[in-house]
C-alpha cells in the first residue's frame, strides 16, 4: 500500500512504519475533518466580520429643500444639502444636490442629482430644459424620465412634505 | 425495488466520484505540466517524519507556534479593514469593532489573546530545543532563526500595543522609547528616531503601523521559509534518548501523520482563545491622554520582567537594565551553538550550560511574579461597609426648607418646556405605587423669622422593613460601579435584585472645593449601584439629607402679596457623548471651568466635539412625573453666559413650565381643585384666585408634565424617608438619540454625579474622582 502512495526510502536511513501508514486513510479524513471545522468556524465569522454594517439600510432623512416662497413654480431650482450621517463609526457631513420643481407651487417634484447608471451627478440645462448626465451622455426630462443614453431607469424622485412653509425631502 | 435505487443511487454517486476525481487529477495534472509545482508539493507533503517525533507532542511546539501566527495573519488582516491609524481615530475605530461590530470582539479577542500564545508557544519551543541540543551544528543557522523569530515576535507584541491608543498603548509606549532615550550617546537620537519625532504621535503611530503591518510580517515571513528549509534539510536532530533512539528508522509521512497532530492542538488552541475571548473580552482602556497623571503605565505580562529590572538599577545604572543585561541574555542565546560546540547533547550532561539557561529562566519568571506581586492593588478600605439603617415604615415629616435665592444657574438645564393636554400625560401622578410616598397637601407654617415654609408629609406607605440593597456588598475596586446583569431592571428601589448589585460609596464635597481647594465643605456619602437588562440601564442612588426640599421658585400668599422662594433637592449623573480621552482621566476638572468671578463659573467643554449627556433628577420638577431631566452640555454659545453650554435634549411635548404671571409678580395658575396641593400637573390649573387662598398659603412654581421625547428619556423615582433620599434612574443603554450616550455593556463608561441638598441655600456637591461603570 505504501509503495503505491509513498516513493521508498533509503535503506541505510530506515523505512516506512506500516502500521502507521495502514492508518493513512483515517488521518486523512481526520485531518480534512478538523481542518474544515476550523476554516468554517474561522471562515464564517470572517465574513460575518467583513460584511459588517455594510449591509445594513442607513435610515431616512429629512432635509430642507428650500422655503417655498424662494422655489419658484416654473423653474428648476438646484439644492446642496448637508446632513450628518454615520459613517461606520464616525458622525461626519454627508454633502449632496436636489433638483427641486414644480408646475404649480403646491406639487414638488424633488429629484436626487445621481444618475442612475453610474452615480455621477447630473446637471440641469436650462436652454435644453433636460438634466445631463457629464459622464456618459445620459439624458432626463425635468421630471426625471430618461430621454436618451445609458441610465436604466429614472432619477430618484424624493418623498416630499411641506412643513412651516418650507419643503422638506426624504433622502 | 427500493434496495435496487438504492443501488442505483451508489452506483451514480460513485461515477459522480470518479468524475470529480479525475477532473481533480485533470486539472492536477494540467497545473503541474505548466508550473512544475506537483513534484516539489509532493516531496514536501512526504517528507519522512522519524516515528521518535511523531511520538512526542514536544515536537509539535513549533508547527502549533506556525497555526498560531497563521491565525494572528488573520485576523491582524481582518482587523486592518476597519482600523484608522491616526491619534483622533484610532481609539473609536478600534473602540467600534470591540463593541459595536458583529463579532468584533471575536476577531480583537483573538487577536489579543493569540498574541500572548505566540510568545508563549515560541518560548517553549525554544526551550524544548535547547534542552534538546538541537541547536549543534549543523543546525546553528536553524537555531539563530528562531532566536531572530523569537525578536520579531516580541517586536510585534510591542508595536501592536500601541495601535488601540488608549492609555495601556500609549503609556507604555512612551516608557518603552523612552527607556531607548536612556541608552548612552545614541539614546535621543534613536528614541526620536522610533518616535518619528519628540513626541508620540501621528509619526509615531504610522511607524509603530507600518511596522506592524508590513516590516514585521515581512521579516516573519522570509524567517519562518528560512527556518522551514533548514529543519527539512537537516532534518530533526537525532533522539537524546534509547527509547527514541529505538523509533529513530521508522518513518511515518509529514501528511497526514504529522500534519493532523498539529491540527488538532492548532482547533483546540482556536476554540481556548475563543472561549478567552468571549469569558474575558480583550481590554480596551480610555483613550489615550498625554496630560492625564494617574494612569499607571505597564507593559503586557512578557515584558514585565524588563519593568521589573529596571527598578534595581536607578539613574545612571540604568542603561545597564535597558541594554546591557538584555544584551547579554540575547546575544549569549545568539553565541550559544558558537559556544557550546562540544557533542554531547544530553542536558544532564552539560551542566554549565544548563545552568545558565536555568539561572535566566529563573530569573525571568521570578521578575515577572514580583513585578506581578508588587503591583496588587491594595484592599479597598473596608470603612463603607457598614451596615445601613434598616428603613422602616413610619410618618415623618420633614421639613422643606425654603431657600433665599433665584435659581440654581449651576445645575438648571434650559427651561423650554411647554404644557401638554393633561391626557397626553404618560405617567399618572396620582396613581400611587407599592413603595412610593405619597405627597400630601401642603399647609403653610410660619417660621420663627416670619416667612412661611411649607410643611410636607413624606408618607412611605408600604416601604420594606429591609431593603434589599442594605444587604448588598461593598464594591472591591475603587471607584468602580459594577452593574449587574439581571431579567428586568425595574425602576424600583427596593427590589430583591439591590441585594446582590455591589455598593458604590462615593465620598462628594462642595463642588468649589473639589476643584480649588478653597473651600473644604464637605458633601453627603452617595450610595451607588447599577442593574441591566438587554434593555435599560437602572442605578439606584441613596445618600443622607436632613431636609426634603420639595419647593421649586414656590411662591407665597402673605395675604396681601405673593413672595417667590424655595428650591429642590437634585442629583446628576453626567456620561460623556462618544470617547472621551480628557473626562476619562480628569473627571469633573475637565468640565468644571472656573473663573475669578464665581458667576463665570460654567460647566461644558471646550470643543463642539466634546459632548456630556446630563441626567438630572430634580425633587420638585421632574420626580412627581416620575423622570430625570435629560440635558446635553457642549461649548459655550455664549461667552458672558455661563449657562449656554447646557442644552435640554430635544422635546417633543409635555416638561415642566415656570408658573409665573406675566408681571412677574406672582403665579399664572393655582391648583383648580385644592389649591393647597403641593404639585399642580398640567390640566389641573386654574388661573390664580388670591381670594382662594390662605395666608402663608404656597402655590407651586411650576407646571408639571411628562417630557416626550429625548428630554424624557430617564425614568425616575425618588422616595424620601428617614433622612435620605432613595433615588432610582433608569434609561435604555442606547436611546437612538444623538444627545445621548450610549452605553454598551462590557464597555467600561466613565462618568461623574454631583448632589445638591437645597437646604439653606444651594448646596452642590460633587466628586473630583472619576467614576468608572463596569459591567459584572
Amino acid at each position: 500500500m505504501s509503495e503505491n502512495y509513498l516513493p521508498p526510502l533509503d535503506p541505510h536511513k530506515g523505512s516506512w512504519d506500516e502500521e502507521s501508514i495502514n492508518r493513512r486513510r483515517f488521518l486523512e479524513f481526520g485531518f480534512w475533518t478538523i481542518s474544515g471545522v476550523a476554516g468554517l468556524a474561522m471562515g464564517g465569522a470572517s465574513l460575518r466580520f467583513l460584511v459588517g454594517d455594510s449591509l445594513k439600510a442607513r435610515p431616512g432623512q429629512w432635509v430642507t429643500v428650500g422655503d417655498l416662497a424662494a422655489l419658484a413654480p416654473g423653474q428648476v431650482h438646484r439644492v446642496t444639502y448637508s446632513v450628518q450621517i454615520t459613517d461606520v463609526w464616525r458622525t461626519v457631513p454627508k454633502n449632496g444636490i436636489l433638483y427641486a420643481y414644480s408646475d404649480d407651487g403646491a406639487e414638488y417634484i424633488v429629484l436626487d442629482a445621481t444618475c442612475s447608471h453610474l452615480g455621477c451627478n447630473v446637471r440641469w440645462l436650462e436652454q435644453e430644459q433636460r438634466f445631463a448626465c457629464p459622464c456618459h451622455n445620459g439624458s432626463f426630462t425635468r421630471a426625471g424620465q430618461v430621454i436618451s443614453g445609458p441610465p436604466p431607469q429614472p432619477l430618484s424622485r424624493l418623498q416630499t412634505k411641506i412643513e412651516n412653509g418650507f419643503l422638506q425631502a426624504l433622502i | 425495488m427500493r434496495l435496487a435505487l438504492k443501488h442505483a443511487d451508489r452506483q451514480s454517486n460513485n461515477k459522480t466520484g470518479l468524475r470529480i476525481g479525475s477532473t481533480l487529477n485533470a486539472l492536477a495534472t494540467w497545473i503541474d505540466e505548466r508550473t512544475g509545482f506537483l513534484a516539489p508539493l509532493k516531496s514536501f507533503f512526504n517528507y519522512p517524519v522519524p516515528k521518535y517525533v511523531h511520538k512526542n507532542l514536544l515536537y509539535s511546539l513549533g508547527g502549533l507556534t506556525l497555526i498560531a501566527i497563521l491565525l494572528q495573519v488573520i485576523t491582524g488582516l481582518l482587523l486592518s479593514f476597519y482600523y484608522d491609524p491616526s491619534p483622533t481615530e484610532a481609539y473609536n475605530s478600534v473602540d467600534y469593532v470591540t463593541y459595536q461590530l458583529a463579532l468584533g470582539w471575536l476577531i480583537r479577542g483573538l487577536h489579543y489573546f493569540n498574541a500572548s500564545a505566540i510568545v508563549i508557544l515560541i518560548t517553549t519551543h525554544l526551550l524544548r530545543t535547547f534542552s534538546f541540543s538541537a541547536y549543534k551544528k549543523p543546525r546553528e543557522l536553524t537555531w539563530l532563526s528562531g532566536i531572530f523569530l523569537l525578536l520579531v515576535v516580541l517586536g510585534f507584541a510591542f508595536t501592536g500595543y500601541l495601535l488601540p491608543w488608549d492609555q495601556r498603548g500609549y503609556w507604555a509606549t512612551k516608557v518603552g522609547t523612552e527607556i531607548a532615550a536612556s541608552a548612552p550617546v545614541i539614546g535621543e537620537w534613536q528614541a526620536r528616531l522610533v518616535r518619528g519625532g519628540p513626541e508620540l504621535g501621528q509619526a509615531t503611530l504610522n511607524r509603530f503601523y507600518i511596522t506592524h503591518i508590513l516590516l514585521l510580517p515581512g521579516a516573519l515571513v522570509l524567517l519562518i521559509l528560512f527556518h522551514i528549509y533548514q529543519l527539512r534539510y537537516h532534518g530533526v536532530a537525532p533522539p537524546l534518548t534509547k527509547r527514541g533512539q529505538a523509533l529513530a528508522n521508522k518513518f511515518v509521512p509529514f501528511f497526514p501523520h504529522w500534519v493532523v497532530i498539529d491540527a488538532t492542538l492548532g482547533l483546540i488552541l482556536l476554540a481556548f482563545l475563543a472561549f478567552l475571548s468571549w469569558r474575558w473580552p480583550a481590554p480596551l482602556e480610555f483613550p489615550a491622554d498625554p496630560s492625564s497623571t494617574d494612569f499607571v503605565p505597564r507593559p503586557e505580562w512578557y515584558f514585565l520582567f524588563l519593568f521589573q529590572l529596571l527598578k534595581y538599577f536607578p539613574g545612571p545604572w540604568e542603561p545597564v537594565a535597558a541594554f546591557l543585561i538584555p544584551l547579554v541574555v540575547i546575544g549569549s542565546m545568539i553565541l550559544l551553538p558558537f559556544i557550546d560546540r562540544g557533542t554531547e547533547r544530553r542536558p544532564w550532561r552539560k551542566p554549565l550550560t544548563t545552568s545558565i539557561a536555568g539561572l535566566y529562566l529563573v530569573m525571568i519568571l521570578a521578575l515577572t511574579f514580583l513585578a506581578l506581586s508588587t503591583d496588587q492593588q491594595p484592599p479597598p478600605a473596608d470603612g463603607f461597609a457598614a451596615a445601613q439603617p434598616q428603613p422602616e415604615a413610619q410618618v415623618v415629616n420633614p421639613e422643606p426648607e425654603i431657600a433665599a435665592g433665584e435659581d440654581d444657574a449651576a445645575a438648571e438645564p434650559e427651561v423650554s418646556a411647554a404644557v401638554a393636554p393633561a391626557e397626553n400625560l404618560e405617567v399618572e401622578p396620582e396613581a400611587e405605587a407599592e413603595h412610593e410616598p405619597s405627597l400630601q397637601n401642603t399647609t403653610a407654617q410660619p417660621d420663627d423669622s416670619g416667612a412661611a415654609l411649607a410643611m410636607l408629609e413624606v408618607l412611605p406607605p408600604a416601604i420594606p422593613a429591609a431593603s434589599p440593597a442594605a444587604q448588598a456588598p461593598v464594591g472591591s475596586k475603587p471607584n468602580t460601579l459594577i452593574a449587574i446583569a439581571v431579567s428586568e431592571a425595574t425602576l424600583d428601589s427596593f427590589a430583591d435584585f439591590w441585594a446582590q448589585a455591589p455598593r458604590l460609596e462615593v465620598a462628594t464635597q462642595g463642588a468649589k472645593a473639589a476643584l480649588s481647594g478653597s473651600d473644604q465643605k464637605t458633601g453627603p456619602l452617595v450610595t451607588v449601584q447599577a442593574a441591566y437588562d438587554a434593555v435599560s440601564l437602572v442605578v439606584r442612588l441613596e445618600w443622607p439629607d436632613a431636609t426634603a426640599s420639595l419647593l421649586k421658585n414656590a411662591w407665597i400668599w402673605s395675604g396681601t402679596r405673593f413672595t417667590k422662594s424655595g428650591n429642590e433637592d437634585q442629583f446628576a449623573m453626567l456620561w460623556p457623548i462618544g470617547n472621551n480621552a480628557e473626562f476619562a482621566t480628569k473627571g469633573c476638572a475637565a468640565i468644571c471651568h472656573q473663573a475669578d468671578d464665581d458667576d463665570k463659573w460654567w460647566m461644558g467643554s471646550e470643543s463642539d466635539s466634546v459632548r456630556y449627556d446630563v441626567w438630572q433628577w430634580l425633587a420638585a420638577r421632574t420626580n412627581p412625573v416620575r423622570q430625570a431631566d435629560d440635558s446635553w452640555w457642549s461649548v459655550q454659545t455664549d461667552p458672558t453666559t455661563p449657562a449656554s453650554s447646557r442644552h435640554s435634549d430635544a422635546l417633543a411635548g409635555g416638561g415642566y413650565q415656570l408658573n409665573i404671571a406675566e408681571d412677574k409678580r406672582g403665579p399664572a395658575v393655582m391648583h383648580g381643585v385644592n389649591p393647597a396641593t403641593p404639585f399642580i400637573f398640567a390640566g389641573e390649573e386654574i388661573a390664580v384666585d388670591p381670594t382662594a387662598l390662605q395666608p402663608n398659603q404656597i402655590v407651586p412654581g411650576y407646571i408639571l408634565a411628562a417630557s416626550v421625547g429625548s428630554r424624557g428619556d430617564i425614568s425616575a423615582r425618588g422616595v424620601w424617608f428617614e433622612g435620605k433620599w432613595i433615588v432610582v434612574l433608569r434609561r435604555a443603554l442606547s436611546t437612538g438619540h444623538e444627545d445621548d450616550a450610549v452605553l454598551t455593556p462590557g464597555k467600561r463608561s466613565p462618568f461623574g454625579l454631583a448632589v445638591w441638598d437645597s437646604k439653606n441655600g444651594i448646596n452642590h456637591n460633587i466628586t473630583p474622582e472619576v467614576l468608572i461603570l463596569e459591567w459584572d
